[in-house]
Formats: structure tokens, sequence, C-alpha cells
């Protein structure tokens, strides 16, 4: 008889601590999988972002902005055939 | 005693009424909820699902598009579009004004269109928006407005590569150019999962992981086009059919070692990244136009007469007395250039020299040549839209088409094939299908005698050097080539139009440049070839030589010979 009271007292804590296991594990799967959803929109803004990046660097590396840079602020051109030399080894 | 009796019976009655009451009331609960657990669970359960259950799709982007050295050509940006499920938005057209508002759009169109389709899902009202403005939308908070990330095309490169590598529609899908041919490489497949939403929207758990629909990006395509000499050659191109008021031009530069194509340019071309209303700019003319090239054809006719044997470098064809009659036409030549070399043919360019060459040859024999060289048919490219050009069979080929074959008419070809076709002659006597492909290089073939694919070479080198002030002559290195003058044939003859081109490469003595260019009706004073499209040929060499770092092999101007000893110490000295 006391056996039997003790094991079902036990089985009673152990059943409650499953069940609050339970609740405690299901409520921390939720807050990792928004956490994911966080990181995941973050990973897609950062994407955006980062093809917006590519493409003003695309723009600002332009060939004709680079010749025009190159010309207008730098004072540099093309030499001339007559201008070349080569060196022969 | 008795009244106590009374009461008792009166108790134990009362305690059975309520007992029977709740029971009943048990009983009550009890049907109740097996009927809405058991028998109405699937109609609860889709309810429920309906609410809270949503299955959402997984966008992807399209693969980027990359030129040799990784410079994007063509990249896709996430964007925002707008929908809206009509049926939520009737009772709420104040709202639908402010949404108009904010779009952009006809408050009055919205509200009709609402109206109009309230069955519909969804239907979306503003596409690819910035997310900024997606931001100011959401603001709103309003029911039965959807957002969807779309994707946005972007080419850096604007009317520069336009034609080549094409552009998308409003779903993504690639309508011309290299977007069109690698479509398929380039999409993406957008997945699908399932996923459980709270009341404020937002998704609480991901059901259904094993039916997942896998999200594929679109994969990357690496181009053989070298950005910097393809901005080089199409300002060269644009000037030339500027200066000469051309109808339109190209131009193709092959990499002779793997047949990659470098660079391809056409004028007209159109800027990608807006409306794309002109129908004219659109083609891949390199690829898609063909034309009778003209003079450009003839060291195809002389490499038949080479390989019969009965002709080396150095017979004489004698063209006095500069016109020659076959079959009842006449062929002219510029002027009467007596007794002719082959080499001299080539130099001067002769129609009566190549005409007398072939026609003793068998009409077999050239059209078996002109075959090899990939005339009458598709380049290998994989372009979409390629044409093959044309080259009649030799059994229909009247005498006077044999002769007309020899110099270049009555077939047609694109610049591309030129340029496959003279890359030949580069790579000792082997033919390569070019390729838009980084690295994807394709087999070669021997299709003539190396031995006859130096002599040409070597034929070739001398039309540019032995031509005094040849506009396609570059300063330190040597170059082979031909010009091309066409006459542009029309309905029931030929019209005073020219089709100028020069094909050529460099360095001769260890090629690595093919260069085509053609020019379709230039209308200044200039059409000659030599004139129009040498001087495009030389600029863009020129240009190409130098990016790939070619060591120049006829030096005209040396500073210092290291080498040398004596300048050295002088040098020191100095």
């Amino acid at each position: 008889m006391n056996i039997q009271n003790g094991m079902t007292v036990t089985f009673i804590f152990l059943l409650v601590a499953v069940l609050v296991n339970y609740v405690y594990f299901q409520n921390e799967t939720r807050k990792l999988f928004a956490e994911t959803q966080g990181v995941e929109k973050e990973k897609l803004e950062l994407n955006a972002e980062w093809a917006r990046l590519q493409i003003e660097m695309s723009t600002l590396v332009s060939n004709s902005r680079i010749e025009q840079v190159a010309r207008d602020q730098l004072n540099m051109k093309l030499p001339q055939d007559e201008q070349i030399m080569v060196i022969v080894r | 005693m008795r009244k106590s009796q009374h009461k008792q019976v009166n108790i134990s009655l009362r305690i059975a009424i309520v007992m029977a009451f709740l029971l009943c009331c048990f009983v009550v609960v009890v049907v109740r909820a097996f009927s809405i657990q058991v028998r109405g669970a699937e109609f609860y359960q889709t309810q429920g699902e309906k609410r809270h259950v949503r299955e959402v799709e997984i966008p992807v982007s399209r693969g980027s598009i990359y030129d040799r050295n990784g410079e994007p050509l063509a990249l896709s940006t996430a964007m925002v579009s707008v929908g809206i499920v009509p049926g939520q938005l009737l009772d709420q057209f104040s709202k639908v004004e402010q949404l108009a508002e904010v779009l952009e759009l006809d408050a009055n169109e919205l509200k009709q269109i609402i109206t109009a389709r309230k069955d519909r899902h969804f239907l979306f009202i503003k596409r690819r928006i910035t997310p900024m403005l997606a931001d100011q939308v959401k603001a709103l908070n309003m029911d039965g407005v959807e957002f969807r990330t779309e994707f946005k095309r972007f080419y850096p490169t604007g009317e520069i590569l336009a034609n080549v590598v094409g552009f998308t529609d409003v779903e993504d899908v690639g309508q011309e150019g290299l977007e069109r041919t690698y479509d398929n490489w380039l999409t993406g497949t957008s997945g699908k999962k399932t996923v459980v939403k709270d009341l404020l929207g937002q998704v609480v758990a991901d059901i259904d992981i094993d039916e997942l629909e896998a999200a594929k990006p679109g994969k990357d395509l690496h181009l053989s086009i070298d950005r910097r000499l393809q901005y080089a050659a199409y300002l060269g191109l644009k000037k030339a059919v500027y200066k000469h008021q051309a109808t339109s031009g190209s131009a193709v530069v092959l990499d002779v070692k793997t047949g990659e194509i470098l660079a391809m340019v056409n004028q007209p071309s159109f800027n990608p990244n807006g409306s794309k209303d002109t129908n004219e700019g659109l083609r891949n003319r390199s690829v898609t136009d063909i034309y009778e090239p003209g003079s450009v054809m003839k060291p195809f006719a002389v490499v038949a007469a080479l390989e019969s044997a009965e002709y080396t470098p150095k017979s004489v064809v004698n063209t006095s007395p500069g016109e020659y009659e076959v079959d009842g036409f006449v062929i002219h030549d510029f002027r009467d250039y007596g007794e002719l070399s082959l080499v001299d043919i080539l130099v001067k360019s002769s129609n009566i020299g190549v005409a007398k060459l072939v026609l003793g040859l068998g009409k077999e024999h050239l059209w078996d040549v002109y075959q090899r060289f990939g005339y009458g048919q598709s380049s290998g490219s994989g372009f979409m839209g390629e044409s093959a050009g044309y080259l009649p069979h030799h059994e229909r080929w009247r005498t006077a088409d044999h002769a007309a074959l020899s110099r270049g008419y009555n077939l047609s070809v694109t610049t591309l094939q030129l340029a496959s076709a003279y890359s030949v002659f580069a790579n000792q006597g082997r033919y390569r299908a070019p390729t838009f492909i980084k690295g994807n290089i394709n087999e070669d073939k021997a299709i003539i005698d190396p031995m006859i694919a130096s002599q040409l070479t070597d034929m070739l080198s001398h039309v540019v050097m032995d031509n005094e002030g040849h506009k396609a002559f570059i300063p330190n290195y040597s170059v082979a080539g031909k010009t091309g003058t066409a006459r542009i044939a029309e309905k029931g003859g030929y019209s005073d139009n020219y089709m100028s081109s020069f094909v050529g490469f460099s360095p001769v003595s260890s090629p690595r440049l093919v260069v085509a260019v053609s020019i379709n009706n230039p209308r200044g004073d200039e059409y000659y070839g030599g004139l129009v499209a040498a001087p495009v040929f030389s600029e863009i060499m020129k240009t190409g030589l130098r990016l790939l770092n070619v060591p120049a092999d006829q030096v005209t101007r040396t500073l210092v010979d290291l080498n040398d000893e004596n300048a050295a110490e002088g040098e020191d000295a100095g």
C-alpha cells in the first residue's frame, strides 16, 4: 500500500515535471523560431542591400565614368601611337 | 419523528433531482463535445487552419550575369510588389483612397477594379516598388493588402552590351539575347512552405517540413565577354557609324586560342534599363543579320586554289585587261593589274584573279571549302536566334554564280561567322566554334592543312603591310586581314549602298585576337571597307592587345635594349 502510494506520487510529480518541461520547450521553440525568422528576414535585407551596393559600385566604376575622371580630374590621356616606345628584352 | 422522516425523504428526492439535472447537463456537454470533436472535426479543423495555416512562397532571385573578370552585367535586386484581395477592401474605400495616393494610382480606377473583380483572391496593383515606399504602404495597416517580394533586373553596362545580354519581361522571363538563351539556367524555382500564423499575422511555426518544396535560386552565368574591351569596341564602332552616317554596324572580337567571344557590339543599340519601345536596336546583329560579305571571302577562294596543288602563293595569274567575261557577265577590276601572284591577288583584291583561280577548280571544291569554314551553318555559339547564313548548294550554281561566290557574292554570312572563319588561319587550320561562356571551350577540328593556314596568314599580312598607310595598321604589331566592300542586294539587282567590312587578326607571329567589323550602308563620301571598317578594326585590336598584355612582335621604336650591355652602361653613365 505504501509502495503503491509512493509510486503514484512519484509518477504524478514526473508527469507534472514532463508537462512543465513540454510547455517550456514549446515556448523555447517558438522563441527560437521567431529568431530564425528574424535572421532570415535580415538575410534577405542584407542580400538586397548587397545587390544595391553592387549596382552602385558598378555605376561608379563604369568605364565611361573612369575615363571621364581620368581625363578631367587627373588630366590623364591615352598616349598617341608615336609616343609609345617598346622596351626590348 | 414523522416530520423529520418526511424531511429526509424530501432531501434524498431533491438530491436525486439535482443529480439527474446535472447528469442531463453532462450528457448534453458530452454529446456536444462528441459532435464537435468527432463528427464536426474536419470542418472545424479546416476552419482553424484557414485562419492560422498559410502556404507561403519562398521567393528566389534570378541568377546574375558576370563578365569574364567577375564584373556584373545583369543583377537582380529585391523589390516589393503590392497586391490586394478585392473582397476585403469593398467596405473600406476611404483607406483605398489613401492607398492609391501613396502608390500614385488613380483612386477611382482602383475602386472600379475592386468592385469589378471582387471575387478574385489576389491581384497585383503595383509591382516592384522600392522597400521605402513599401514601408509607407505597410504603415496604412490595411486588411486585404498583401506584399510579395519580386526581383527587378538591372543592367549596369546599359546599351554597351544590351543586345547581347538581352533582357527579361515583367515576369522575370528572358525575352532576348543571352537572358533568353540561358533562361533555364538563370531561372530559379521558388519554394513553398506551410506555416502557422498567430492572430497578428506573425509566423509562429513551420509545419509540413517534409513536404516543403525547396527553393532553388537561379544559377549565375559567367560570360566570356571582357567588359573593358566591350566598352572600347562599342565606342569605336559607335563613333564610326556616326561619322559615316551608317545604318548599322557590328563588331566581334574572338580569342583565337579558345574561341571565346571577348566582345560583341552592335549599332544601333538600346537602353535595357528603360522601356524597350525601339525595335531597331534589339537585335544582336552580329549573329542575326546576314549579308553578302564581298572581298573578305577571297582568302577562302585562295584556300581552294592552294588545296588543289595546282597553285602556290607565287603562282601567277594574268588579270589583263581588267575585264573578264564569264557566262555573259563581265567582271571588273579597279584597274588593269596585269600579271598577279596569288599574294598580290589578295593585296590588290582582284576580282578577275580569284574568278580565274576558282573557275578551273570545280564547283564542288569551292563549296566544300566554304562549308568547312562554317558558312551556311550555325556557328555553334548557341545564341538563340542565331542565323546560319546562306550558302547555295553547288549543284545549283551556274558558272557566273561560281565566279560571284569567289568574290563573296551569292552567299550570306554573319559577322560572327566571318570572325570564326578567319580564326582558322590564326589557329593553324583548326576550326573552333565560338562561345559566349567563360571556360566553355568547344573542341576544335582540323579543317585545312596547317601549311596552307600559315601561307594564308602570311598572304593576309601582306594585304595590310604592303598597302602603304593601310588603316588597319597597328604600331609595333604585325596585322593580317582583308577588307571587303560589297554592294547591298535589292529587289532586282544591286543598290548603290555598300557593306564595308574588315576581318583580321594580330599579332601575326602568334595570333591572339580576331576582330571582324562590318558597317552597313555608310552614307558619307567614304564607303570602302579599308576606309570605313579598317580604322575601327585597328582601334579595337589595339585596345585588345593592350588589355590582354600581348607582347609586341614588330617593334618600330625601341627605348633601350636591356640585353645590350653597352646600351645599358651608356644609360647608367648618362
